[in-house]
């Protein structure tokens, strides 16, 4: 039975790089989660700023520290940088969620494979072990 | 005697083994941790936001204040604070806005609130993670202690082996409440199906009615204690008693067997403890019949002989499935009760070892066999069951 050794060599290495590409998968997920958090915060913070830039009555100075410079903004601009900014932060959060969603149904047929040919391997070897 | 009760015994320790469950537990506990962190730090925003607010509230009153100003990381030099109504406050993002002390005030105030809302979440979260874990503690401990889930199909049990009377009181505790509803649906299904079975099987012999029927009062005496706790149980030793009981027992033989299989294991030590210099003792040495009714005589005499303290554990013990059928029982055997607990008064004070039942007129109970060779035979003026009655005519 050369060839049942063979093909559970076979079979084994199929499943350790199917696991390194499920392992890559979830490292991909962690990572996602952590930029959404991090874009989530950014986010409500810009807003926090929107409405206080709205109260602002039209006179007010407002500045934006550059490095370590602070230079003096006007208000309407300061406002479309903030709207802008939120908008883009929410773009970010969507395509994040898109690329989330991809990564996490990668990993569960990843996983399917991973214990179909962990299965396959099991039979094989007590297959052999009977014959 | 039947072969064991067919049912399953899954050990609490296979659905939720400890060990996981104590990994689970850990989990929870340190979200919690993270969570309790994430509060604090939180919490030490909205103290400083405050502090803030009154030195800003306090800086304007002056026209100029005279302080000490760092330099570097390590020197300070005297200075003066001026134009003490101009703030510059960070909004956020890089931006800052310049503002009086007023604005400056109100500008701190929204973020101390919003600062609040967060904290509330947190509190919110960590409660929840906190129940979870507290679930997760009682479950493990439960499966270290060996809990056992058990359970049966509805058929005619016999002396079920159940690990220990521990086990059965807390399988007991946790299955009570999902349980309530499945059971007496169940019981009243069992009840009609060992009606069924009374009318259709006819008497095997003497001896068996005998032993049905003091099973059957025992039974009865049992489920009457779990239902009347105060009431009954203790005194069942009339003849008549048994004639009630035996009627209320081919009614509740279901729910009793079922609360049979709870209660057994403790009314078994109680019974051994108590029977004592009482000629019943002997029932328990009697074969078990298929019905299993049989240790309820010994259990039934027990109760008399030992008095209230029997039927008060057993009550103790009952379950609510046991309930249920006796709900019903306790209609039909009110009269009983109540007569029974009239003869639980006499009876505690002048038990003589002996039941002995003048009231009525029946004839007195010497012994468990003979008894109820003579309570299943003896006419009584009191209503017996079309069972009872049939059975006495076979």
């Amino acid at each position: 039975m050369a060839s049942s050794p063979a093909a559970v060599r076979e079979l084994q290495q199929d499943l350790e790089s199917q696991a390194n590409a499920l392992s890559k998968i979830q490292k991909d997920i962690a990572k996602n989660h952590q930029v959404r958090k991090q874009y989530t915060i950014q986010l409500g913070e810009n807003e926090l700023v929107l409405t206080e830039l709205e109260l602002l009555n039209e006179n007010s100075n407002v500045y934006k520290l550059i490095g370590p410079v602070l230079v003096k903004q006007d208000i309407a601009e300061a406002n479309a940088n903030v709207r802008k900014r939120i908008e883009y932060i929410s773009v970010e959060l969507k395509r994040l969620d898109g690329t989330l969603q991809d990564s996490e149904d990668k990993q569960n047929s990843k996983k399917e494979s991973v214990l179909q040919l962990q299965q396959k391997i099991q039979t094989l070897q007590a297959g052999k072990s009977k014959s | 005697m039947e072969a064991a009760a067919r049912g399953t015994i899954t050990s609490l320790e296979t659905l939720f083994p400890p060990d996981e469950a104590q990994k689970a537990a850990r989990r929870v506990e340190e979200a919690i941790a993270d969570r309790r962190n994430e509060l604090l730090r939180v919490q030490g925003f909205v103290s400083d936001n405050s502090s803030l607010i009154n030195l800003v509230r306090t800086l304007p009153e002056e026209l100029s204040h005279d302080i000490m100003v760092p330099f570097g990381s390590a020197a300070f030099f005297p200075g003066r604070l001026v134009h003490t109504n101009e703030f510059l406050v960070l909004l956020g993002e890089g931006y800052y806005a310049e503002r009086t002390a007023k604005q400056t005030m109100e500008i701190l105030q929204r973020r101390g609130k919003a600062l609040e809302g967060q904290v509330e979440s947190l509190k919110a979260t960590m409660v929840d993670l906190e129940a979870e874990a507290k679930f997760f503690d009682s479950t493990a401990a439960e499966a270290a202690e060996g809990l056992v889930e058990i359970r049966e199909e509805y058929v005619e049990e016999s002396e079920k082996k159940a690990p220990g009377s521990d086990s059965l009181d807390s399988k007991r505790d946790d299955m009570q409440m999902p349980d309530e509803d499945e059971e007496y649906a169940r019981i009243m299904a069992r009840l009609d199906e060992l009606e069924k079975e009374e009318l259709e099987d006819g008497s095997t012999s003497d001896d068996d009615n005998e032993e049905n029927l003091a099973g059957d009062e025992v039974e009865d005496d049992e489920t009457g204690d779990e239902d009347e706790d105060a009431e009954s149980s203790s005194s069942f030793s009339t003849s008549d008693l048994k004639h009630e009981i035996l009627e209320i027992k081919h009614k509740s033989e279901h729910p009793v067997q079922k609360a049979r299989g709870q209660g057994q294991e403790m009314l078994g030590s109680i019974v051994s403890k108590q029977i004592g210099g009482i000629t019943e003792q002997p029932l328990t040495d009697q074969p078990f019949s298929g019905d299993s009714k049989m240790q309820f005589p010994a259990v039934a005499h027990s109760f008399s002989n030992s008095g209230q303290s029997i039927s008060k554990e057993v009550s103790r013990s009952s379950s609510s499935d046991a309930k249920f059928s006796f709900s019903k029982i306790e209609d039909s055997s009110n009269s009983t009760s109540r007569q029974i607990s009239d003869r639980v008064s006499s009876g505690h004070k002048a038990f003589t070892g002996s039941i002995i039942e003048h009231d009525l007129g029946l004839p007195p109970i010497q012994s468990a066999k003979s008894n109820l060779g003579q309570a299943s035979v003896s006419s009584s003026s009191k209503p017996v069951s079309r069972f009872k009655m049939q059975k006495g005519n076979r």
